[in-house]
């Protein structure tokens, strides 16, 4: 993506990334986490959030940085490290609130023409998975590597 | 006519990276934290409602 982004930590297949978010507010750890659902459908989950004391991600909290878009871009880029990796599967990704879903719904709409470049990214509307449109109000959202599938 | 010369070195020491860390461990549904499961969930029941994308 063009936005700028942090340098990333990464588990050996990609699925477990961390990296600092820098701004006003100090130095905070963030983490991704890529799961796999588990029921052999090739969807993997992925959350993202502050590391909290626990060592936990903790994907409620604003951290108020200024650096949103660097963070976005960030956590976008581990979608590109990860189809590297996992090119035939699908990230599933939904906020832990409607505003996050609608945060996530922003940050895709932003990116659309680069994203689809390279990905399709569907919304789950209606109990049904359509390609994804601008102003629609998707609970939830899949992404797959272009020209996988038939795409 | 100038001339601009890169810094290929210097460029590639700026742009971020990823480092393989090996003490970061992957995570799978068993082992997740409670809020990525009920997130897996819904987007088992979504899968169940309406499959994956063709």
């Amino acid at each position: 993506m063009r936005h700028d982004r942090y340098s990333v930590e990464a588990s050996a297949s990609l699925l477990e990334l961390e990296f600092y978010s820098e701004g006003p507010k100090g130095r905070v750890k963030k983490r991704v986490k890529i799961v796999p659902f588990g029921n052999g459908s090739g969807a993997y989950n992925l959350a993202f959030g502050n590391v909290a004391a626990n060592g936990e991600i903790d994907d409620l909290r604003v951290t108020n940085n200024n650096d949103s878009q660097k963070v976005l871009a960030t956590v976008a880029h581990t979608a590109y490290d990860f189809f590297e990796k996992h090119p035939d599967c699908f990230i599933y990704a939904a906020g832990s609130t409607k505003a996050r879903t609608r945060l996530y719904r922003m940050g895709i709409t932003n990116n659309l023409a680069e994203i689809t470049i390279d990905f399709v990214v569907y919304g789950f509307y209606d109990d049904v998975w359509e390609v994804f449109e601008r102003g629609k109000d998707y609970e939830a959202f899949l992404i797959k590597k272009s020209g996988i599938f038939g795409a | 006519m100038k001339v601009v010369k890169l810094d290929l070195v210097a460029a590639r020491k700026k742009a971020p990276r990823t480092r393989i860390n090996k003490d970061l461990k992957d995570t799978t549904y068993e082992t997740a934290p409670q809020l990525i499961k009920d997130k897996i969930d819904k987007g088992r029941k979504m899968i169940a409602i309406a499959g994956l994308p063709k």
